[in-house]
């Protein structure tokens, strides 16, 4: 099977990776287009700079993201054009379109932001809870804990939603 | 975890998450391709011979014009004579009987020596008086 962390072409590396980087910079950013700055500046300086640093690329690569994504909101010009920009931002779906997705992503809407960040970086980012813990700056069990209670009241959502 | 959240779990693993942009992936193309086009020697790229023998074939040049002109030894390259001291030693008689004012000069001479060829270099410190005689007329 094929390492796809070992893969030499950026493009090659970057369509598997892009969509799980950029649904967790969502987590972090206001709009779809600001989650590609920053996933941008992230990748660049990854593949640039640590892609031979070897383990697990992801949590290097989030960490990036979060901190590009920080950088990005401290910025007061960019903040202002980032605010006009996500009231004009209709489609701010991340997943491909369908009945299901539709449903799930509402049920995210209405979660904390605290349970969907472990959530999205559970599931999507592929990280441990130990990683999950490191990257929000909360103990492991914290992280744990918020995770089942995210499936737990996303289910929930997901059922009101289901009857409405 | 119970077999609900697994289910549940398993259901957003499996939801399509939206590709990045083509434009996101054209700005990192300008980005991370960039180093790769950059432009070189049409004939021989980087192994172009003109660039490594000619630096080359000049220094070899170079060194051989240095081993014939520059001898590989020890050479004086400068002299420093400093006077550090006068004394008037007072007044003589000389040889044919005239007077005459003895000063006593003293002196460090410094001699330093050198090889161009190989770097290496001497320096030699050594005092040195000097005597002097001036005769006096009386009128």
């Amino acid at each position: 099977m094929e390492d796809i962390a070992d893969h030499e072409d950026w493009r090659h590396w970057f369509r598997h990776y892009g969509p799980r980087l950029l649904v967790c910079a969502r987590l972090w950013t206001r709009s779809r287009a600001d989650a590609e700055d920053v996933v941008q500046e992230a990748f660049v300086r990854y593949w640039r700079h640590q892609r031979q640093l070897g383990g697990d690329p992801l949590p290097l690569l989030l960490t990036s993201v979060r901190r590009a994504a920080i950088d990005l909101s401290r910025s007061h010009s960019r903040r202002l054009a980032r605010e006009e920009q996500a009231d004009l931002e209709l489609d701010t779906s991340v997943f491909e379109p369908d009945e299901r997705s539709a449903s799930v992503e509402a049920a995210l809407r209405h979660l904390p932001s605290a349970q969907r960040a472990v959530l999205t970086l559970k599931v999507w980012g592929g990280l441990t809870f130990a990683q999950i813990a490191e990257q929000l700056d909360v103990p492991p069990d914290t992280a744990a804990s918020r995770y089942r209670y995210a499936l737990a009241a996303l289910r929930k959502e997901l059922a009101l939603l289901a009857h409405e | 975890m119970n077999e609900e959240d697994d289910l549940l779990e398993s259901e957003l693993r499996s939801l399509t998450l939206r590709a990045p942009s083509p434009t996101l992936e054209q700005r990192l193309a300008s980005q991370l391709d960039a180093p790769a086009r950059r432009p070189r020697s049409p004939r021989f790229g980087f192994w172009n011979p003109t660039l490594i023998f000619t630096p080359l074939a000049t220094a070899a040049v170079f060194t051989v014009l240095l081993l014939r002109i520059v001898p590989d030894q020890l050479q004086p390259v400068s002299v420093a004579n400093i006077l550090y001291d006068t004394e008037d030693e007072g007044i003589v008689t000389l040889d044919d009987g005239q007077p005459a004012q003895r000063l006593r000069l003293r002196y460090i001479d410094t001699i330093t020596w050198a090889n161009a060829r190989g770097g290496a270099s001497l320096q030699w410190s050594q005092p040195r008086d000097v005597i002097q005689l001036l005769p006096l007329t009386y009128n």
